[in-house]
């Protein structure tokens, strides 16, 4: 087996334009941030009154603290933040959902950080999955709803992010809306 | 990928700069008879309208605003 490459390897990599770059190194911060989880829950004895909102801030800091290379800008930081926070946010609603886990990390991570955790983790999952599909035919769309949902990016942000108008990226945000709407509303009709 | 998506989401689009009002009327001219296609637009304009607050409410928001 490989040794997995370092944070800074990966990051030099997408400054050459590497989007499998960007796959791993969203991998590798998840699995960072998951023995952060863990040792944040030893110490409180799996207790659920974890500041998980502290806790995935710390996250971020992590993220946007990567002195060895530095980050070509914010836009590729924020890039890979929005898609880190969908896995963590995915991951946890499917723990949650399954209800096959004792007192593990997803169960008490995000319970109060996020605004979804008012909602069902099963939304999470219908989205995450929606997305994936809007992905198929439209990845730009696609993108937008996780750097906008996920990543918590504004519409100017995003346009940043994207190298596009802020009024393409209203009227993309728009129409991405309401074709994920009818798609978790069940979907009136098949589409091909 | 749905059919002619390109050109459902052009007329979303200028539909939904349009006023409700006008929209009926715009749709007729552009869709040129195309039902499906109408069909298509019709049901996100008509989604659309239920997404005032939908996703508007990003779990990751206040995280990077406390950055």
């Amino acid at each position: 087996m490989d040794t997995p490459p370092d944070v800074a390897t990966l990051l030099g990599e997408l400054d050459v334009g590497n989007d499998k770059a960007v796959t791993e190194l969203v991998v590798l911060l998840y699995s960072e941030l998951r023995s952060l989880a863990s040792s944040y829950l030893r110490r409180e004895r799996g207790d659920h009154t974890l500041q998980t909102t502290a806790l995935v801030h710390e996250a971020y800091l992590r993220l946007a603290d990567q002195r060895e290379v530095r980050w070509k800008n914010k836009e590729q930081f924020m890039g890979v933040a929005a898609q880190l926070m969908r896995r963590v946010l995915v991951d946890y609603s499917r723990g949650h959902d399954a209800q096959k886990r004792g007192k593990g990390f997803e169960k008490v991570f995000l319970e109060e950080a996020v605004g979804f955790s008012k909602g069902k983790a099963s939304d999470v999952i219908a989205l995450d999955e929606a997305l994936t599909r809007l992905a198929e035919f439209d990845p730009q769309q696609a993108r937008l709803v996780e750097l906008r949902f996920f990543g918590g990016l504004s519409i100017d942000e995003a346009a940043g992010v994207l190298g596009v108008s802020r009024t393409t990226v209203k009227r993309n945000w728009n129409l991405a809306k309401a074709w994920l709407a009818r798609e978790l509303r069940g979907g009136d009709k098949k589409h091909a | 990928m749905p059919e002619k998506w390109d050109q459902v989401k052009e007329l979303f689009t200028l539909a939904l700069e349009r006023d409700p009002g006008e929209r009926s009327g715009f749709l007729d001219q552009a869709c040129a008879g195309d039902h499906s296609l109408r069909t298509e637009v019709e049901s996100l304009l008509a989604s659309f309208d239920g997404t005032a607050t939908f996703l508007e409410d990003s779990p990751a928001a206040d995280l990077l605003a406390a950055r």
